[in-house]
């Protein structure tokens, strides 16, 4: 199904009592009055009622429990257990060394409660006098027995949440985490999106400061080659010399021999090339896009404290207010993102689906149909076969790989856009790869020519 | 799809108007091998050879007239259009074959089968077959009101079923590159005249301003007409500019694509300014679409944005975004003289704008 | 019936009672449901509480008496300080009784060889267990006195800065009051999405946007878009007269609107927003297509 039909098909919540992967129902055009069309939307109504009650929580084996601070606006884990904190939460330190504590910031811990794995106790004194305790407890404990901290944990005074402290319904938790800021129910809205497909997700860590270095580097490395041959030389300046101002007519009247030479004295009007947002930076604009979060696709090892290079990098904009960002805003995205200089990295190129069920789909068979072709061609061939790809993807998907997500809200919607950073010409940095690909090394400024 | 592309590689051979000397007279330059002297030779001779002759030009005459560019002589309008697919033909969808369809309509053809297999032709085709395809249906939506009525009785039932089947079976169908048959029910009383006197060009190629003006400064390719009188570079310039008054911004980008070897024809069928095609119409569908941003512009409505965003990728194109930086003083047009000097004051950015789908990324 | 009181958070409106999302739909509110659906809680196809209201939706049902702003933080913060914490906290524990593990449990116990009498009476104490084993985690604090907490339109207005606010809200009243279910338009690309009736059953028919400062070329790009996928594009516009005032040229912010100095409630803007417009739409779809 397309992407449009997509969109306006039914969501038959029926499907989720049935515990089958969600079907597309079928709709109806406009109400025709008939008792089988109210009864059908009786039904349709009565199956998302029911599955919007089915309740939020945990077994009690499951159990566990934090701690809002509102005055920190953050909430204390005493007792980690479960999955979720790959890469939720910042460890505290814990009087015990067997179990690990943690604070949880607003959207941390809303997303947990809202789906049910995490009961959250609104923090009084009550609580702070018994953490203190078991601290002098264990100092006492450290005194008697030596240090080590294996001490047994068993016979700690454990704290009776439900008798001394209130217990937050979800609409509570969300008055008290996110009234103070009211960019943060956009924030969480897609924060929870991302989390529910398994994504990992952090904060937003700026790398404009290294990618600059990166670009100095690369500017001094390429002073220091011998950047044109004296052949190219000759040939561009005696070129100029049939160039006509006066008559107001660009193309010299000249023999050509090559469409290619026509197209390269056309060439006039000044572009854009790879990574020139680096070259000067300006003052940071005035409506700076401050991005959000680091993103990670589901992978089994992940450090929090070391993470590796994000997949995906998330700036959040309301439709209804802020205006479709402008070039600067957007350049200033792209310098603060997490890319490698010269590394082209082909990211956020649409991953082909794997179809593990019944045999190979016909696309499949036509690329391996493809690959067989290709692998009996000639080498030469073969190069420039690779060559035009390579142009095409980077047309495609952009010449460096600098991109920036944005999740876009309108009123509680959310849709995500890949802004990346083009490069037609592809006379400049970004460029190696297609230069070893080339079948003339000394052309330097032709890759963006299609012909 | 092979066969199919090599014909046309065949058919339209030249992305620009322009000859290229060596096709002009027969004369290829051999490559130079460095360090073989007497490639160089060869080079030297062939250059020499060729540089003697004169350059190959071979111009076109465009008219302005009642605010529109046209290019009224049927050669010259097949030359600008298969050399680089400039203009549309002002009685087609875009190539002008006008004349061959026509022809084709009246039967005066010679079973060439160039007008029956026009794309207008196909579509007129599919549309028919659609037309069909909506009556049954709606038939078939009101037996289904019916029956969910209540009111209907056993030979609507029977002809329900019918009806979808038959709706199967038609969705089934692939449509048939036919030949378009003639007719005498497709003659229409304006034919007569066609008939009697012989089939007279009716049509003319249409060029944009931006497409104009290109063929002119950039190529040279054109000599312009207004009252017939000629129009240097200059004065077509200002006459651009007063027509248009996006003129400035709608070059800069057209003249940017189009001199790294793009085909770029407008965008208005799909809501946006430009579309790219790599080789042109008949090779493939387009890549790109463009839309056209003044970098200067203060608010951009993100619905606006997205809305084209859409459209563009429901025909599976990629959208991409051209900003376009204008010289920081405001230019007395009146009193430009260096055309291109003033062009290298503007500045194209491209950004690429994708919809991102996280169910679909997760691998 | 009854007004349904809207809690505020930031600067938005979330309901968490069902039953409000009940009352909500037959007003025909449908709103955007945001929260994590516990039921499939790692998907994004279905989602469930909390339900999201538009600024329009909220507009809408407080200038038709039919919803009371509450401030949320507040009430909160008061009322649940006088909770019976004891008897609030252990209502949240239940036993709750899973098919799927009672088969498998009986399915164990069968597998332990035990005689006929047992099993039967491990089978009576399964079905009698009253052994609580699950935490529940309400969606909302029963408290009361949520009428003193009520926050006036304006207030709630003042707390956001929403682009072309009022002439947004001309356009989406019109086309609600006669009828038609109204949700953010973004996946269409346009401002709007308007619903003969409850989206669960009935396609969209139109893509609705307000009419300002048309070029010929958005009128194609809107076309194009509706008929590709089987609606309508919608634009609804105020009947200029000769006398009206002219539209600023360009997109840029009515200087009429919310102001981004966001701490002077506009005491008039209720009235901005309820005054009686002569709007006219016209739709917009593409002829000889396909």
């Amino acid at each position: 199904m397309s992407d449009d039909e997509e969109v306006d098909a039914i969501q038959d919540w029926k499907i989720l009592t049935q515990d089958v992967v969600p079907k597309r129902g079928d709709k109806d055009f406009a109400p025709d009055g008939t008792l089988v069309q109210s009864q059908l939307l009786e039904d349709s109504r009565n199956a998302m009622y029911a599955a919007l009650a089915v309740r939020r929580g945990h077994t009690i084996k499951q159990e566990l429990v934090a701690i809002w601070y509102p005055e920190r606006k953050e909430a204390y884990v005493p007792h980690l257990r479960g999955p979720y904190f790959k890469d939720i939460g910042r460890p505290s330190s814990s009087p015990s060394n067997k179990i690990q504590a943690a604070w949880l910031n607003p959207i941390e811990t809303v997303y947990l409660c809202e789906r049910g794995s995490v009961r959250i106790f609104l923090h009084n004194d009550s609580y702070e006098r018994y953490k203190t305790r078991i601290l002098q407890n264990y100092i006492q404990k450290e005194k008697s027995q030596g240090q080590g901290n294996n001490f047994d944990d068993d016979d700690d005074e454990q704290f009776d949440f439900e008798s001394n402290l209130v217990s937050l319904s979800l609409a509570h938790l969300y008055a008290l985490a996110f009234s103070h800021d009211s960019t943060l129910v956009g924030k969480y809205q897609v924060y929870s999106y991302l989390k529910r497909l398994g994504y990992l997700v952090l904060d937003f860590k700026d790398s404009t400061t290294r990618q600059l270095d990166e670009y100095h580097k690369l500017v001094e490395n390429k002073a220091n080659e011998s950047s044109i041959s004296i052949f190219q030389a000759l040939k561009s300046y005696t070129l100029s010399l049939f160039s006509s101002k006066v008559s107001n007519i660009l193309l010299a009247k000249r023999h050509y021999f090559t469409y290619k030479s026509i197209f390269r004295s056309l060439r006039l009007i000044p572009s854009y090339s790879t990574y020139d947002s680096l070259k000067k930076l300006k003052e940071p604009t005035e409506n700076k896009l401050t991005p959000c979060f680091d993103v990670w696709k589901p992978t089994p090892q992940f450090s929090k404290k070391n993470p590796t290079q994000p997949d995906f990098q998330i700036v959040i904009a309301n439709t209804n207010q802020s205006s479709f960002p402008s070039l600067s805003q957007i350049q200033e995205l792209f310098n603060s993102s997490n890319h490698m200089l010269n590394s082209n990295t082909t990211k956020n190129t649409p991953a082909t689906i794997k179809n593990s069920s019944s045999g190979p789909s016909k696309r499949e068979i036509r690329a391996q149909r493809a690959k067989e072709r290709y692998s009996k061609l000639d080498p030469k061939i073969q190069r420039s076969i690779d060559y035009n790809k390579l142009k095409d993807k980077k047309f495609k998907f952009g010449n460096s790989g600098r991109c920036f997500i944005v999740a876009l809200i309108d009123n509680g919607v959310v849709n995500f856009v890949n802004l990346s950073e083009g490069d037609f010409s592809l006379a400049g940095f970004g460029t190696d790869d297609l230069q070893e690909l080339s079948s003339n090394p000394n052309e330097r400024i032709d890759h963006g020519i299609v012909w | 799809m092979g066969k199919r592309s090599k014909n046309f590689k065949e058919l339209y051979p030249n992305p620009v108007p322009i000859t290229l000397s060596t096709d002009a007279y027969g004369i290829n330059l051999p490559d130079i091998i460095p360090h073989n002297p007497i490639s160089w030779l060869i080079f030297g001779l062939r250059y020499l050879q060729i540089q003697a002759k004169s350059i190959p030009s071979n111009v076109v005459r465009v008219d302005f007239e009642d605010d529109v560019f046209k290019v009224l002589d049927p050669t010259d309008m097949n030359r600008l259009w298969s050399h680089g697919f400039f203009g549309k033909g002002s009685l087609s969808r875009s190539d002008p074959n006008w004349a061959d369809r026509t022809s084709a309509r009246l039967g005066l053809d010679d079973d060439t089968q160039q007008g029956r297999n026009a794309s207008e032709e196909i579509t007129k085709q599919r549309r028919e077959e659609r037309k069909r395809f909506k009556l049954e249906r709606a038939k078939v939506q009101n037996l289904e009101l019916k029956q969910r009525q209540g009111a209907l009785n056993e030979d609507e039932e029977v002809e329900l079923n019918d009806l979808r089947e038959t709706l199967n079976n038609l969705k089934k169908i692939v449509p048939a590159r036919k030949a378009i048959s003639t007719t005498s029910n497709s003659l229409r009383e304006e034919d007569e005249v066609l008939l009697i006197e012989g089939l007279d060009n009716l049509e003319y190629l249409q060029l944009q301003a931006v497409e104009s003006f290109y063929l002119k400064f950039a190529l040279g390719a054109i000599d312009i007409f207004e009252q017939n009188e000629s129009l240097s570079s200059l004065e077509l310039f200002k006459k651009c500019n007063s027509i248009d008054s996006k003129f400035m911004l709608n070059y800069v980008v057209y003249h940017h694509f189009r001199s790294l070897g793009w085909c770029a024809r407008s965008g208005i069928k799909f809501g946006c300014d430009m579309l790219l095609y790599k080789r042109g119409p008949p090779f493939s569908h387009a890549e790109f679409g463009i839309l056209i941003i003044p970098t200067k512009q203060e608010f951009i409505n993100w619905i606006d944005v997205s809305s084209v965003a859409r459209v563009v990728g429901g025909v599976k194109k990629n959208l991409v975004l051209c900003y376009v930086d204008e010289p920081i003083e405001d230019i007395e047009l009146s009193e430009v003289s260096d055309i291109a000097s003033l062009l290298k004051l503007y500045k194209v950015t491209e950004i690429l704008y994708r919809r991102w789908t996280p169910s679909k990324s997760r691998d | 019936m009854e007004k349904v009181f809207l809690p505020v958070v930031g600067d938005k409106v979330l309901i968490f009672e069902l039953e409000d999302v009940k009352k909500l739909r037959h007003l025909g509110i449908v709103g955007v449901l945001s929260g994590t659906l516990s039921a499939a809680p790692q998907q994004n196809v279905f989602l469930g509480l909390p339900l999201q209201l538009s600024l329009e939706d909220v507009i809408w049902l407080v200038t038709n008496e039919h919803g009371i702003l509450i401030d949320s933080a507040k009430y909160h913060e008061v009322e649940a300080a006088m909770l019976n914490q004891a008897d609030w906290n252990s209502s949240q524990r239940i036993c709750v009784h899973d098919p799927k593990q009672d088969e498998e449990l009986l399915k164990k116990l069968a597998k332990m060889n035990l005689s006929d009498d047992k099993l039967i009476l491990k089978k009576k104490q399964l079905q009698e267990n009253k052994v609580e084993n699950f935490i529940i985690i309400p969606n909302v604090t029963p408290l009361p006195n949520i009428d003193s907490y009520t926050i006036p339109l304006d207030k709630f207005l003042s707390l956001s800065n929403h682009h072309e606010l009022i002439s947004n809200y001309q356009v989406y009243r019109s086309v609600k009051d006669q009828g038609f279910f109204i949700l953010p338009g973004i996946r269409f690309g346009g401002k709007y999405i308007g619903y003969p009736n409850d989206p669960l059953r009935y396609h969209a028919h139109f893509i609705i946007n307000q009419a300002t400062d048309f070029k010929l070329i958005d009128l194609v790009a809107g076309g194009r878009l509706a008929t590709g996928v089987k609606k309508v594009w919608v634009i609804v516009g105020e009947h200029s007269t000769p006398d009206s005032p002219k539209k600023v040229e360009g997109k840029k912010r009515d200087a009429v609107e919310v102001d981004v100095d966001q701490t002077e409630p506009q005491p008039d803007i209720v009235d901005q927003l309820t005054k009686e417009s002569k709007l006219k739409s016209f739709s917009i779809e593409w002829a000889g297509f396909g």
